[in-house]
């Protein structure tokens, strides 16, 4: 899990992908002697050709992670921020952040208990929007506040890979879950199928970089790799669980953004099957990923998900299954391997 | 016309599950060939030297996504398009498979309680989960059971009445080979945001779209004095709006056509979002799009009435438009 730990490690707010691109250049690099690609928006791509008569098939995450950005200063030093990507203000009063690739630390600053007992019941228990919050990181004026983070300075969550075990906890393991699961497939499967990896940037604040990367290659197969919400909490109804974290890969049928044809979502339950590989539903209807975007391209591209629960995205901290990760690599190459064997025609 | 219509009229073409429809369509338009994609959308082509144009008309209808069955056999949706608990609260659906079932709510909970759709399931009077899963797969989705009614001036069903497929069908099938490159597409996922269409823009890459569609017709009584868009008065000339520009020199065109040919045509403008068409003009840098609509009186989400005349005229002032020679 060593690759995971240093891409849920690195800085990659959406925009400044440039430390988690380093890390999968160095790891596919050292596997293989391989040339990448970088397009003009920053996403990165590795292709390992194959036969003509077979499919090109593009593995497909995303490098950013949500985060925050400098808008402002106060006259009293505290930064300003929004949210680059969807972010849960409930999430941010008290956290640590680091601000910048220098990593200056600073506090989402919130008021202690005592002082919200002077405000009126009505209000203790409120949502602070997100413009309502202020970063504190020690500076004493508006000038000194500038010169440490000036305006559009991107801001990711302090939070260490740790490994519990079976349990991993970090940051961004939406998208980085995706990455860490494409560059192993990229590198480990033996295939006569165009593979592509590609790690596009910018998906959290628009699906940014997923329309070059679809005109560029023109696959046949999209396979979208994701770390996606797990909502196995004790106050969730059954129904409502989205996903379940440590309850196998998750095949999603539909959510916002696209509806996956049928049959290919059948042949990636079969795969399963055969595989011996506990999957799950994505349970709602829900999100979107860069499949979204890249079902329009090229005449209409085919896309699929295979993702990992993992509770708390879009938030400081998550936390996933280390057997879900190696699942999802396992599914996903038993797949292209059916696909290259004729068994699964897309 | 009347008989194309009750082909179509009481077809379940959920979004994500229009086949059947699309069946009817493909053999509505023989000889003619249909091509089709692995979304399900269907192109038919009447080719000819000069402009390309896409006629472009949807086939599917609002739904509801089946997402979670539960041990008792109640089966949970998530909406599928722009719909409201109230739209779908106490309604008959049905899903592919033919079962059909009730849209329902715990028998204590008050109206004020129902804050999502979380709290309604679907009963199709199975008795556990085994039993729901012999007829509804997780990500089925089902349309609304609603009685539909086709006869020479009156139509009566739900959403658009597959007034726009039928009329598509109908301009397909008379206007012969013309001075235009004709692509007449009939669109899925369109009430999840005009994907369908989407694609096949991209694909086509058309010099023109003819966007086939329903307008809300307001002669409902009070609406009525003011001269609003009504049913059996014509086809709706759709001129702009606040969601897109409509191609100018097409619309004026339309115009002179209706005028010259003696058909009644009602103009309009858009005060709502059309993503669909949004998605199509984006495509490419901008592509000229023009709206030609069929008046419906639209009652809740889904019932709807309508006036075969229109569609007549409708499919009558679309022929003699393609065989001009556009743009």
């Amino acid at each position: 899990m060593e690759l995971l730990r240093k891409l849920s490690d690195v800085f990659g707010p959406p925009g400044a992908e440039s430390e988690v691109r380093d890390v999968l250049i160095e790891y596919i690099t050292s596997k293989m002697d391989i040339p990448h690609e970088i397009d003009n928006l920053g996403s990165l791509y590795f292709v390992k050709k194959g036969k003509v008569d077979k499919p090109v098939i593009m593995l497909d995450g995303h490098m950013d992670e949500v985060g925050l950005f400098v808008v402002g200063h106060t006259s009293d030093g505290y930064l300003q921020f929004r949210g680059a990507g969807g972010l849960d203000p409930r999430v941010l009063p008290g956290k640590s952040v680091l601000i910048g690739k220098e990593r200056i630390p600073g506090i989402i600053g919130t008021t202690p208990p005592h002082c919200e007992l002077r405000k009126p019941i009505t209000q203790r228990d409120k949502t602070t929007p997100i413009e309502g919050h202020a970063i504190d990181i020690g500076a004493n004026s508006k000038d000194e506040a500038i010169s440490i983070a000036p305006k559009n300075t991107r801001i990711m969550f302090n939070t260490q890979f740790e490994d519990w075990g079976e349990t991993l906890k970090g940051k961004s393991f939406d998208d980085r879950l995706g990455c860490w699961a494409i560059a192993r497939v990229f590198t480990e499967l033996e295939t006569d199928c165009t593979l592509v990896a590609s790690f596009t940037m910018g998906e959290e604040i628009g699906m940014v970089g997923a329309r070059l990367a679809a005109r560029r290659f023109k696959p046949d197969l999209v396979i979208e790799l994701e770390g996606t919400a797990a909502g196995d909490m004790p106050d969730v109804a059954n129904h409502m669980v989205c996903t379940k974290m440590g309850g196998g890969p998750v095949l999603t049928f539909e959510d916002r953004s696209t509806i996956i044809p049928r049959y290919i979502r059948k042949a990636l339950e079969e795969t399963a099957d055969i595989e011996g590989i506990q999957y799950q539903y994505k349970g709602t209807v829900t999100g979107g990923t860069n499949a979204g975007i890249m079902q329009y391209e090229n005449g209409g591209t085919k896309c699929v998900v295979i993702a990992a629960g993992c509770r708390y995205i879009h938030a400081p901290v998550s936390l996933m299954s280390k057997s879900d990760a190696n699942n999802i690599v396992k599914l996903t190459k038993a797949f292209i391997k059916r696909i290259d064997d004729g068994d699964v025609v897309i | 016309m009347i008989d194309t219509i009750n082909k179509l009229i009481h077809i379940h073409s959920p979004s994500g599950s229009e086949n059947l429809l699309g069946e009817v369509v493909t053999e509505s338009l023989a000889p003619k060939i249909c091509e089709m994609d692995f979304m399900g959308n269907l192109t038919c082509r009447v080719e000819g030297e000069g402009t390309k144009v896409l006629i472009v008309s949807s086939m599917d209808e609002p739904s509801l996504v089946a997402t979670y069955i539960e041990s008792d056999g109640f089966i949970r949706f998530y909406p599928s398009g722009n719909l409201r608990i109230s739209d779908v609260l106490g309604r008959q659906v049905v899903f592919p498979s033919g079962i059909s079932g009730y849209v329902g709510v715990e028998n204590n909970m008050d109206i004020k309680e129902i804050t999502g759709f979380d709290k309604l399931f679907i009963d199709i009077g199975t008795k556990n989960k085994k039993q729901s899963a012999e007829y509804v797969d997780i990500g089925d989705h089902t349309s609304f059971n609603i009685p539909t009614r086709a006869e020479d001036n009156s139509i009566l069903g739900r959403d658009d009445l597959k007034l726009p497929i039928a009329v598509s069908i109908a301009t397909a099938n008379e206007v012969g080979q013309t001075q235009n490159n004709l692509v007449f597409a009939y669109a899925v996922q369109d009430k999840i945001g005009g994907r369908g269409a989407a694609v096949i823009t991209n694909k086509e890459k058309p010099d023109l779209i003819i966007n086939l569609c329903v307008a809300t017709a307001t002669d409902t009584p009070v609406h009525k004095q003011k001269g609003s868009i009504s049913i059996g008065a014509g086809p709706v000339l759709i001129a702009d709006g606040s969601d897109i520009m409509r191609h100018y020199p097409t619309n004026n065109l339309i115009k002179e056509i209706a005028s010259s040919s003696n058909i009644p045509l009602q103009v309009t403008v858009s005060n709502g979002l059309n993503v669909t068409e949004q998605r199509m003009n984006n495509i490419h840098a901008g592509i000229p799009l023009v709206t030609l609509a069929i008046p419906v009186r639209k009652y809740g989400k889904f019932g709807a009435i309508g006036d075969t005349r229109d569609a007549v005229d409708t499919s009558k002032l679309l022929t003699k438009i393609l065989r001009k020679k556009l743009m």
